[in-house]
């Protein structure tokens, strides 16, 4: 079941990708970011604490001419000794609006999965004994991804943006007393778009 | 998806940092004292023996159940108190009793109520200063016996979602009673005072402060005095620092993250936790200890039998799945299906464990269980543990 779920969401991810850039000849985007997570959603009057670090790698297809929407493939990792290391897929449609013609705005949702790891090695009970578990449990992931970036570098190849991002990822089946468990991404990220 | 070439190796190196090993572990000494006195004919004994065996057999880490009564005292030791390296559970463990400590404040108030220090019919707010209580809603109206009872309508900092975040990010981080009761600051109440259950452990929190200031001394104090000197339980421990932790033979604890059957070590992040929870559920203590303490309790030694009839006065919650709550006791009366079987006492739970104390009136018997996995709202070890304890309740409850 699990395994399907993160197959769809890859081929998902990637047939429309791929169905995109063959239809419309958009080049692809892509995107790094990097900043810290916490658990926290802003409605909860949650303090933010316990920072830790999370990177984020996606591909972007544009979606229209004004290249305002598009739909990303997003890989991240965060890495949380204390809790468990967390490594994600994320598929986003994005809304991207241009103010002021060098401000974009963004916000996204879509659907993720996450493997969510152990900060310890994890014990199972086989009927018998005690034995390592599974290193990973498999999370439903429900982001939504609000941003705002400067198109301040333009280069023959293609135009960068800086931008800064809130990400809140809520987390289904964490565990049955944090359910949904909400994660905060504060990030800050630069996107490339090719000319080409 | 030339850029994925060298993604993903680096995503293969964090993966492969990410596996540790015991991040939350940490050293503690096995103790081995003198025998305890145990009726090894304990006409319990094969009953008891087999249900521990019964339920280790499904997963428990580990456990230790102990009975007295007219037959004497009787433990049974089952399962490991440090699965890694296959230590078993021995007599003289020290282990937390989380919410068990609320009978022991519970007592050193009603203490202080029959010395002519406390009332218990006051408002708090002849106890409490108007900064710790006025973001509390309905603060003004509440009284020392509604604290005790949980009939307050207060809110429980400990099921907060913005606490069990906090934790979460700060595992290793004691927060002080300040903290955590500001988690219920500015929120509505849950109803009025007096008019329903609901458990909570801000209420005991403003309760050790009604009692410090009765008392005119920290908890601590108040405890050893009226308590832990009189009844002479050396094995009993308030304030626990690091130090003690490593000597005094306690547990691993043991947690269920994901629901999923597999638990992992959590001991000092439980710890932690449970270092920080004070008089509410701050006690660690050998378990013939906690059987001393209530044999004691029952028997008069430490309040009046007018007191102790007040502890046994029993508030019921309109819709409360809840067991009913007296002042610092639980009332069971439901281990028998065709008749009533009358067991009070108080459980506990916490990150990495859980455990529990009963007197059962009519066969004058006490039991102690303490447990080093933790419990969850729905998880697995929920049922694994509450299982267990359960089998073991009804057992002495309905023995004759």
């Amino acid at each position: 079941m699990k395994l399907n779920l993160i197959i769809f969401i890859i081929s998902f991810s990637f047939g429309c990708t791929l169905t995109g850039a063959a239809q419309q000849s958009k080049p692809l985007g892509f995107d790094v970011a990097a900043g810290v997570q916490t658990y926290y959603a802003p409605f909860l009057k949650a303090d933010v604490v316990g920072l830790q670090p999370v990177v984020i790698a996606s591909v972007h297809q544009p979606l229209n001419i004004k290249n305002t929407i598009a739909l990303s493939f997003r890989l991240g990792y965060n890495k949380h000794p204390k809790q468990g290391d967390a490594l994600f897929t994320q598929v986003l449609f994005q809304y991207n609006p241009v103010i002021a013609k060098r401000i974009e705005l963004g916000i996204g949702t879509g659907i993720g999965y996450q493997f969510s790891f152990y900060p310890s090695a994890p014990l199972k009970w086989n009927g018998a004994e005690w034995v390592e578990g599974k290193a990973a449990k498999g999370v439903l992931q429900l982001p939504v991804l609000a941003s705002a970036g400067y198109r301040s570098i333009h280069t023959k190849a293609g135009n960068f943006t800086p931008y800064l991002a809130y990400q809140l990822n809520v987390l289904m089946g964490y565990t049955p007393d944090l359910s949904p468990l909400p994660s905060s991404y504060f990030l800050l990220g630069v996107k490339y778009s090719s000319k080409k | 998806m030339k850029q994925f070439r060298f993604i993903l190796p680096v995503l293969f190196l964090v993966i492969a940092q990410s596996c540790r090993k015991d991040i939350y572990s940490t050293s503690t000494a096995v103790i081995n004292g003198p025998a305890l006195p145990v009726n090894f004919d304990h006409p319990m004994k094969d009953s008891l023996v087999f249900l521990v065996k019964k339920h280790i057999d499904k997963g428990v880490t580990g456990a230790q159940v102990m009975v007295k009564n007219a037959d004497g005292l009787f433990v049974v030791n089952g399962g490991y108190a440090k699965v890694e390296s296959k230590v078993p559970f021995t007599d003289h463990i020290t282990a937390w009793i989380y919410s068990i400590s609320k009978t022991y404040l519970v007592v050193t108030a009603l203490r202080l109520k029959e010395k002519g220090l406390l009332n218990l019919d006051a408002k708090i707010s002849q106890y409490l200063s108007a900064d710790v209580i006025s973001p509390i809603a309905n603060a003004d109206k509440i009284t020392v016996r509604q604290l005790m009872n949980h009939s307050s309508g207060m809110l429980n900092h400990t099921v907060e979602p913005s606490f069990q975040l906090y934790q979460l990010n700060n595992p290793l981080t004691v927060l002080s009673l300040e903290k955590k009761i500001s988690f219920i600051y500015n929120k509505p109440a849950l109803f009025e005072p007096g008019t329903d259950f609901f458990y909570s452990n801000s209420g005991y929190t403003l309760l050790q402060w009604v009692v410090e200031k009765a008392a005119g001394k920290p908890y601590a104090q108040v405890l050893q005095e009226e308590i832990l000197q009189p009844l002479q339980l050396t094995k009993t421990y308030y304030g626990v620092n690091d130090a003690q932790i490593a000597a005094l033979g306690f547990p691993n604890y043991y947690f269920e993250r994901y629901n999923n059957g597999q638990i992992e070590n959590v001991t000092q992040w439980h710890n932690t936790i449970a270092k920080g929870l004070q008089g509410y559920g701050g006690i660690a203590a050998n378990g013939l200890d906690v059987i001393r303490f209530m044999e004691a309790l029952i028997k008069g030694q430490i309040v009046s039998s007018a007191s102790l009839q007040e502890m046994r006065t029993w508030v019921q919650g309109k819709n409360s799945t809840e067991p009913d709550y007296g002042l610092g006791f639980e009332y069971y009366g439901r281990y028998n299906k065709t008749e009533p079987t009358v067991t009070y006492g108080h459980e506990g739970d916490g990150l990495g464990g859980t455990t529990q104390v009963i007197y059962v009136p009519a066969n004058d018997t006490y039991l102690f269980i303490t447990i080093n996995a933790g419990r969850q709202l729905f998880g697995e070890y929920l049922f694994k543990t509450s299982d267990m304890k359960i089998d073991l309740c009804r057992y002495v409850a309905t023995y004759r």
